[in-house]
């Protein structure tokens, strides 16, 4: 009878053992496809961000050694490849330098519209003008100017004109 | 016989049984040990690597309140702590706004073909347009030249031939 109790007691020792690594058993194997399933997606995630170029990315301040980019802007100024521009608040006045889009040629333009306006380009030579207040919005009127440029020959030249275009003093 | 020939192999199974899940248990756990440490070293080198300053990064949109930067450069211009220079992607020509001489900020409009214009602000304001191309002499007084003498404080015009002799001054 004692042998027989032993045996029992034994026997449901050893089940109850078995269940217990069968639970941390399956436990441990549910843990893992969870891991897995958790840290591939995140992991493959990350690393599709990091070397996807198409990404955009937002910060309050970004420093670098040195910025590339085709294009940069802020709220009233950009610069690319061919003309910086500084606008002032109003859009009633800007600066810009750069290439103007047809002829291609290089200009530095300040305008204060309609009042004022200053170009300096190059534009087959060297040239220079200053313009006044013009006939005001809607109207063909450059305003009087004074132009410094050369003739055909390279023979330097400064023109004054009226708001009309007509040449009012020149030199030589 | 028979019942204990029975009860041994019973015993045998369940050995084998609970040896394989001992095993299989031990094989799991070191496999979790193992991912566990993988994905430790992952989360540190990417948090090593965001935080690294000297890694590129590649964005197609960059939006930032404050960008802030030795140079700034795009394919034909670049953006320099003391200068801006743009390059022309048509024509031999260039802008250049430079206050690398701090004695002498300067503005110069340069086609290589048909000429320069240079604004210059050193001792007095000088603004000068010179005709003529990459042939002509670098040191070349402009054709028209606007300054005021640093010495004299006196404002002049003075316009010369390709020559650089004076055909016309004022006063």
């Amino acid at each position: 009878m004692d042998a027989l109790q032993e045996e029992t007691i034994d026997w449901q020792q050893v089940r109850a053992r078995v269940a217990r690594l069968e639970e941390a058993h399956g436990r441990l194997r549910s843990r893992g496809l969870l891991a897995l399933r958790v840290n591939v997606p995140i992991v493959v995630a990350i690393a599709c961000w990091l070397a996807w170029t198409g990404k955009s990315l937002t910060a309050e301040s970004v420093s670098a050694g040195r910025v590339g980019a085709s294009t940069y802007w802020s709220a009233r100024s950009s610069l690319d490849d061919e003309r910086l521009r500084v606008s002032a608040r109003r859009d009633e006045s800007w600066i810009v330098v750069g290439y103007a889009s047809d002829p291609h040629v290089p200009e530095l333009r300040l305008t204060r519209y309609p009042y004022s306006q200053i170009d300096a380009m190059i534009l087959g030579s060297p040239f220079v003008r200053l313009s006044g207040r013009s006939g005001g919005l809607g109207t063909n009127r450059r305003g009087p100017t004074i132009e410094m440029r050369f003739a055909s020959d390279l023979s330097p030249q400064i023109v004054l004109r009226d708001a009309f275009g007509e040449t009012v003093w020149q030199a030589p | 016989m028979d019942e204990i020939a029975v009860d041994a192999r019973r015993w045998r199974d369940v050995n084998d049984r609970v040896n394989r899940l001992e095993a299989a248990n031990d094989q799991l756990k070191r496999r979790t040990l193992v991912a566990a440490g993988l994905n430790g070293l992952l989360l540190i080198g990417l948090a090593c690597w965001l935080a690294w300053p000297g890694k590129t990064l590649t964005s197609k949109l960059l939006t930032a309140r404050e960008i802030s930067a030795e140079s700034i450069v795009t394919p034909y211009a670049a953006l320099g702590p003391d200068e801006l220079l743009l390059l022309s992607s048509f024509d031999p020509s260039s802008i250049r706004l430079s206050t690398a001489d701090p004695q002498h900020p300067s503005v110069t409009l340069q086609h290589d073909e048909h000429g320069r214009i240079v604004a210059r602000l050193g001792d007095g304001p000088f603004l000068g347009l010179y005709a003529g191309g990459r042939s002509a002499d670098p040191d070349r007084p402009p054709q028209i030249e606007l300054s005021i003498d640093a010495n004299d404080s006196a404002p002049k015009i003075v316009m010369r031939d390709v020559n650089g002799r004076v055909i016309w001054h004022a006063p």
